[in-house]
């Protein structure tokens, strides 16, 4: 174990209990929430006798460049200290009133009345199919047509439905007036939907976008494809260009010739050392010539007579030269 | 806790003994949220305060982090599902919250490099203890890469165990554990330094 670890190091910081109450209260009242004091937290709380806090929401109109989150809450309400304070910023808050929704009749005619279609379509699905090919109606399309008679349409028809007051308990006759009345209505809606046009006016504000949106995707492809181009060409001009020797390789070695055989390299490279070697000879030979008298040349001043017979008989051997003006020493000596 | 036990629980609540859980799912109910939250602060806003003023070290910043960290939990504790403690995911909240409070103060911060400059916050005298070891051992974690200084401060002032560090961090335990013990050696060096 280490030192530090072994000889615990205290943290520094040390707030007091009159820092976190009143954090305790900012945080509730920057939530939205009836503040309380940290110590009445120490009793138990009655729940049933809570009233429902309705919480305030507020929704911000500005939205400020540079904030961390939208502001929903109070501004915070920490007290001011000398230094200037790091803050999120200045949060604007409005309220806002919502209208309350008003509720038009629908004014396209062809979307009314959809309840009539479904029914139409699904006494259409339910009919079955003897063996014979005989189409004969189910039994459920009898209780389903049944069912349909009974019950009232809840989305009101625009045109013929004459209304019927409705303060005064209607008796039997008026019962009967209402039922005949509603058949018609139903015969009525299911004419309206037979000539009706199909399921397309629901998805007609929609087609004008979907083909935009497959236009948008044809391009998109067709983008993508030149990027790719794109890439390939620029990837083939930054690689590092190729000297003329690899390319003379590559290529015959596609072609399946080897490199050039190296005997042939060797045997210009000996020629060529020959040919120095009779260079640098020649050279030395000019440089040999060049070296002025030759060392043997033996003169005659100061040399004794003994000495001139030595570098004579010397001569006759040809391992020097006498340099002897006078000819009539040769006759002395022999 | 079965549902007709919870529920007879929070007829006559005693929010000071109930458990994470218990908390999470009253605050879940609307006519005892706003208590159930209370509690929640009162529970772990020294735990929050005192966690983001080790990484800031500044009381200004800290305070800002720390009730911007509740009011996050106040935000979203509705959606918490349980997964993982809910100390955890406080700890979590109050971490990014010390991090958003940097990246304001200097927008291209590295947390994986070392913020010396941060121990100038250390002469601010609010609420701090001029003891000479402890300052110098806030000095010294200036000189941490921001991460190892999380892992420093979270095992050894906070005392939270390596499976709840690595749940907060995603990290493994065995790095945790390694990044520790490295940082203990620094600090010991740096400590000798500052001497």
């Amino acid at each position: 174990m280490s030192a530090l670890e072994q000889h615990k190091i205290n943290s520094p910081f040390k707030a007091d209990e009159g820092y976190f109450n009143e954090f305790f209260r900012r945080v509730q009242s920057r939530v939205g929430i009836t503040p309380e004091d940290l110590t009445q937290l120490s009793t138990p709380v009655q729940s049933s006798q809570e009233k429902p806090v309705k919480l305030q929401y507020t929704a911000q109109l500005k939205v400020e460049f540079g904030q961390a989150r939208p502001a929903k809450y109070e501004e915070d309400t920490r007290v001011e200290e000398p230094k200037p304070l790091k803050k999120m910023g200045k949060e604007n808050i409005e309220k806002i009133e919502i209208a309350p929704i008003q509720v038009e009749p629908n004014p396209t005619p062809a979307w009314r009345n959809f309840a009539a279609e479904w029914s139409q379509e699904s006494e259409e699905t339910t009919e079955t199919l003897e063996p014979t090919g005989e189409v004969i109606s189910s039994p459920l399309v009898q209780e389903v047509e049944h069912v349909e008679a009974e019950k009232t349409p809840e989305i009101q028809p625009v045109s013929t439905f004459q209304p019927v007051p409705m303060s005064v308990i209607p008796n039997e006759q008026e019962l009967a007036r209402l039922k005949s009345e509603l058949e018609k209505q139903e015969q009525y809606s299911r004419v309206e939907s037979s000539s009706a046009p199909t399921l397309q006016p629901a998805f007609a504000p929609i087609t004008g976008s979907n083909r935009k949106q497959i236009l948008m995707n044809s391009l998109g492809a067709v983008a993508s494809l030149v990027a790719i181009f794109a890439a390939y060409f620029i990837w083939q001009g930054i690689q590092r260009p190729v000297t003329i020797d690899e390319y003379v390789d590559t290529s015959l070695a596609s072609r399946g010739i080897g490199p050039v055989a190296t005997p042939v390299v060797q045997a210009v490279a000996a020629e060529v050392s020959v040919s120095a070697a009779l260079v640098n000879t020649i050279l030395e030979e000019e440089a040999l010539v060049d070296m002025g008298k030759p060392s043997n040349v033996i003169s005659i001043e100061g040399l004794s007579t003994k000495g001139q017979r030595a570098a004579k008989a010397l001569e006759s051997y040809d391992l020097c030269v006498f340099d002897d003006p006078n000819p009539f020493f040769e006759e002395s000596i022999f | 806790m079965s549902a007709q036990a919870h529920s007879t629980s929070l007829q006559n609540p005693n929010w000071g003994a109930m458990s994470d859980s218990d908390l999470v799912l009253a605050f879940k109910q609307s006519n005892h949220k706003e208590p159930a939250f209370r509690e929640v602060i009162r529970r772990y806003q020294k735990v929050v305060y005192y966690h983001v003023r080790h990484l800031l070290l500044s009381h200004d910043d800290a305070d800002d982090a720390a009730q911007n960290t509740f009011i996050r939990i106040w935000e979203n504790l509705e959606d918490f599902r349980g997964e993982s403690q809910l100390k955890s995911w406080i700890y979590r909240i109050s971490t990014n919250e010390a991090l958003n409070v940097l990246r304001k103060r200097k927008p291209n911060i590295d947390f994986d490099e070392a913020q010396p400059e941060m121990a100038d916050h250390l002469s601010e005298p609010t609420y701090m203890n001029e003891q000479g070891m402890e300052k110098q051992l806030q000095k010294a974690l200036c000189y941490l890469p921001y991460k190892q200084k999380l892992v420093f401060v979270l095992r050894y002032f906070e005392d939270l165990d390596y499976e709840l560090i690595g749940e907060l961090t995603n990290t493994s335990v065995g790095a945790l554990k390694s990044s520790y013990h490295h940082a203990v050696k620094k600090l010991e060096i740096y400590l000798k330094v500052l001497r």
